[in-house]
């Protein structure tokens, strides 16, 4: 997938490596496509290409130094509703799982464990989100390990710490995550607009403005819905089997 | 024989270096331009090529400490163009520091001019 910045007389090599750049820096989307906009009317009048005019593209954005944007919300906003979207994802499988066997949901150690290991993750990737991000870029291990582990981690967990502390009865649990997860997803619906596109400055005629096709649109309104798409996901074949 | 200095002249990058902010500041008192003018400007005046890589973090500089003001206008045809101003602290900055450097270049110019007798001489350690 190449990204289009409408800046026809910049290398698309170049103008990737500098928008991924800035985006590490967290730059704000309007930043950066200033920034862009500028580098294609100097190309483009010049005919030089950006690389020697301007440079390496990380260099160049070291250089001109630009202030990242301010955080765009709270972090304990944030972790609280992960955490709700976990607790809720949890209790709804769970619920389904002891109804279908005509069980009893029992809440264990290891289901405390995970839920309070979640949020310690999840605020570890808040606070240190650039640094990861750029791991992740760089070396595409790190995405497989970073995906893998704490799964398996969660997994193993579940599996070894298994005293129960609690015994709910499975519809009234099932009630339970079913309205949690209406919360966590209203919640979600009703935070901040994360995404902050790339867009040039309005008299550049669309120079620096990212062009976003279809699918990465669809996830962006995907987001706020993706732990009540992937509980049903995962709860279709405790249904079914 | 006096030497010509076209725009294909490269000086020592460390003298540009020092010189750069105040010739930059000098071209926008002119009146509102954009980099590639800017650009241009300082190679016409001989003063060599100024990467774009060098210049518009300058502008940028320059922006964030006040000394400019920006506006983006729509080009015929092609992309539109970052106008740089100067500001009322810009235009007091540019004064200050032109009269800086020319009476620094006056004394290195007077001094090169002159035999160097009077400087100390550094023992060996």
């Amino acid at each position: 997938m190449t990204i289009d910045t409408r800046t026809p007389h910049v290398e698309t090599d170049w103008s990737e490596a500098f928008l991924l750049e800035l985006r590490l820096r967290g730059v704000d989307g309007r930043r950066i496509g200033a920034a862009l906009a500028e580098v294609e009317a100097h190309c483009a009048e010049s005919g030089e290409s950006a690389r020697s005019a301007f440079g390496d593209p990380v260099t160049y954005a070291d250089d001109l130094d630009l202030a990242p944007a301010a955080p765009s919300s709270d972090l304990a906003r944030e972790v609280a509703t992960t955490g709700l979207g976990l607790v809720s994802m949890l209790l709804t499988l769970g619920a389904v799982a002891a109804w279908r066997t005509g069980d009893d949901l029992e809440l264990t150690t290891g289901l405390v464990a995970v839920v309070a290991l979640a949020a310690a993750g999840s605020a570890l990737l808040v606070r240190f989100a650039e640094a990861l991000l750029r791991a992740l870029v760089r070396r595409w291990w790190v995405a497989l390990v970073g995906c893998i582990a704490p799964i398996a981690l969660f997994v193993a967990v579940l599996v070894l710490a298994r005293q129960t502390l609690l015994t709910v009865p499975a519809v009234p649990a099932l009630g339970a995550g079913v309205a949690l997860l209406a919360v966590h997803t209203a919640l979600a619906l009703r935070g901040p607009d994360l995404s902050d596109p790339v867009i040039g400055p309005d008299e550049a005629g669309g120079a620096g403005t990212m062009r976003e096709d279809a699918a990465s649109r669809g996830l962006d309104r995907l987001g706020p819905w993706l732990t009540l798409v992937l509980t049903v996901v995962m709860a279709l074949p405790l249904l079914l089997l | 024989m006096a030497t010509t200095y076209s725009s294909e002249t490269s000086w020592p990058t460390e003298w540009l270096r020092g010189a750069l902010s105040v010739c930059v500041l000098h071209v926008i008192a002119d009146g509102p331009t954009y980099g590639y003018a800017v650009a241009s400007t300082l190679a016409d005046a001989g003063l060599g090529t100024i990467k774009g890589g060098t210049l518009y973090p300058l502008l940028g500089r320059l922006e964030e400490a006040g000394l400019v003001s920006v506006e983006w206008r729509a080009g015929d045809g092609g992309p539109g163009r970052k106008f740089y101003s100067l500001t009322d602290a810009g235009r007091a900055e540019h004064e200050r520091q032109a009269e800086h450097w020319r009476a620094f270049a006056d004394l290195t110019t007077s001094f090169l001019d002159s035999p160097a007798h009077a400087a100390p001489t550094r023992k060996a350690p």
